[in-house]
């Protein structure tokens, strides 16, 4: 077994209010009674809204934070004494941090890596030569990381977090604030990373199914679901049209579609149309409405945070 | 051993990539000379010509480890700040070691475009009359003086883990160092009373101790400054440790 958690739990005093003589904290519940396994070669994406508790518990299990109480071990120790024991089998890319060196090139890192994880040369240049072309990063690796893009940035972490082919690979919202495309080609490179237990934490439900077969969610510092993807992705979740149309009114439209209505910024809105009806309705809507711009949503996380009881989604 | 090698480089390369700041820093360094020179010139007016170079020499050689030593708090005062400490404590090396490796190789940038001209004006302060001996003695200490420093930023850098910004804190620092470690002012023209109790305080022997050893090189000054530097450094590097590991324990990293 990888990683264990048992009732873990992190609180913290955060300041809401602070003046010249006075301070007003709160205490904060980060992450509540947690209890997790996680097996060697497993997949799993550990899912939530902002401030869920998700950085929080990898933080704990990474052994950068003192639970409050409850147990924890990774690799079998207890990761804060063992941390830098256990950091020669982790990988580690967080979107919103970099272990890359501003104003050197990304190639600089990764040779510093390999000497901090004593990586044998011959292993360094193979996996090396095969991660640049996973990634396609032939371009870039010798440029200062200050003249990179967001994407080109985070390709060049995946590479630092897997020179040292750690057993654990910790994805803390990896691909945060990147472009479509090179979000579509982070998520096609993990799914190829087919040999590592992968803990990848995202506020992005779909994005994470793709890549993981075990889906935790988590809400307000609980675990409030351990489920397979498989099982999840079976789960039915409503889906809300919005278009433009410019050339009819609200009322005209009213007539037709009852379920229509309108948004502060003009645009028109179908809510909770069941996923069975979602293809007529789009087809219906374009043959009979002058229709500039159309998107469909669902927003599955938020939806099934709201329908979760005893660790599984049910629908209502 | 090689992985420190490799974080010297990349401090060293660092330190490269700003070179241009460096090279104002320079100019900023000669100016300020320019003004201690006419400022000493004039407070020792009447008094032998050897005393007055002897006394700039001295502060240019202050200004040269000013420049050269590190600023470790800093350093980890935005790691703490902005979060990225996470990923330095996840190194199978401490944050201790990563930070004095990295910062030896930026000093050796800075002495290579910044040091090196202080040192030669402070050679022609003294005529090119400077024994190898006395050079060798510079060397031994300035390099204990260095680690000593770093072991004090160290310290002063843990208070990151407690307060947002730790510019108040280090700006006591320069206020203390100004008046105890005698980089500005030459312990030499110290009252007796501040003298005595600066000669028992770490902070002169980051600066000050090399000065003084550097206008009377004995070996028994010398025995004297090496022991009790070795002895602060000791003691310094235990505390170190002991707030850092402290302070990260305690520690929640910005961001959640």
């Amino acid at each position: 077994m990888i990683i264990k958690t048992e009732n873990l739990t992190k609180h913290y005093q955060k300041v809401t209010s602070s003046g010249l003589l006075h301070k007003k904290t709160k205490t904060v519940q980060a992450v509540q009674n947690v209890s997790l396994q996680v097996e060697q070669g497993q997949r799993v994406g550990l899912v939530g809204l902002n401030g869920s508790g998700k950085s929080t518990l990898i933080k704990l299990i990474l052994g950068i934070l003192q639970p409050s109480s409850g147990n924890v071990a990774t690799f079998g120790v207890e990761p804060i004494t063992h941390r830098q024991q256990n950091a020669r089998k982790i990988g580690v890319v967080f979107g919103q941090r970099s272990q890359l060196r501003w104003d050197l090139p990304a190639m600089d890192t990764f040779k510093l890596n390999r000497e901090i994880y004593q990586v044998a040369q011959s292993d360094f240049q193979a996996r090396l030569a095969k991660l640049t072309r996973m990634l396609a990063a032939e371009d870039f690796l010798t440029q200062p990381v200050r003249t990179l893009s967001l994407g080109q940035r985070m390709k060049a972490e995946f590479i630092a977090a897997l020179l040292h082919d750690p057993e654990l690979l910790i994805l803390d919202e990896p691909t945060i604030g990147l472009d479509t495309l090179s979000k579509n080609s982070i998520v096609q490179f993990l799914k190829s990373l087919t040999s590592k237990t992968i803990i990848f934490t995202s506020h992005d439900l779909d994005e994470v199914e793709q890549v993981c077969s075990r889906i935790m969610i988590m809400n307000q510092g609980h675990l409030v679901l351990d489920q397979n993807s498989s099982e999840l992705v079976k789960f039915a979740v409503p889906s809300t049209i919005t278009f433009t149309s410019k050339q009819v009114s609200y009322d005209e439209l009213k007539s037709s579609w009852p379920n229509v209505r309108q948004l502060v910024n003009g645009d028109f809105e179908i809510a909770k149309i069941k996923p069975e009806q979602v293809k007529d309705i789009l087809s219906k809507l374009t043959a009979t409405v002058p229709i500039e711009n159309i998107t469909v949503k669902n927003n599955r996380l938020e939806y099934l945070l709201a329908h979760i009881s005893g660790g599984k989604a049910h629908e209502i | 051993m090689k992985y420190r090698l490799t974080l010297t480089k990349m401090g060293l390369k660092k330190g490269l990539a700003s070179k241009y700041a460096l090279i104002f820093w320079l100019f900023s360094a000669l100016i300020s000379f320019a003004v201690q020179y006419f400022l000493w010139q004039a407070v020792l007016v009447g008094r032998p010509l050897a005393e007055f170079r002897q006394t700039i020499s001295y502060l240019v050689l202050m200004q040269l480890l000013t420049t050269v030593f590190p600023k470790v708090s800093y350093d980890l005062n935005d790691k703490v700040r902005t979060g990225d400490i996470a990923l330095d404590l996840l190194k199978p090396f401490s944050v201790e070691e990563q930070l004095f490796w990295e910062g030896v190789g930026y000093a050796v940038a800075k002495f290579a475009l910044i040091g090196i001209v202080e040192f030669i004006i402070y050679l022609w302060l003294l005529n090119f009359q400077v024994s190898l001996l006395t050079i060798l003695f510079i060397i031994v200490t300035a390099a204990l003086a260095y680690v000593l420093y770093f072991e004090l930023e160290l310290i002063l850098g843990t208070f990151s883990f407690y307060t947002y910004s730790i510019w108040g804190i280090s700006t006591f620092k320069e206020a203390v160092l100004l008046i105890l470690a005698g980089n500005i002012f030459p312990a030499n023209f110290y009252p007796v009373v501040l003298k005595a109790i600066a000669s028992y305080l770490p902070f002169e022997y980051s600066f000050g101790a090399v000065g003084l050893l550097a206008q009377a090189p004995t070996w028994q000054l010398f025995g004297q400054v090496i022991t009790i530097q070795l002895l602060y450094i000791l003691l310094f590097y235990y505390l170190s440790r002991l707030l850092l590991k402290h302070s990260i324990t305690v520690t929640v990293i910005q961001g959640g």
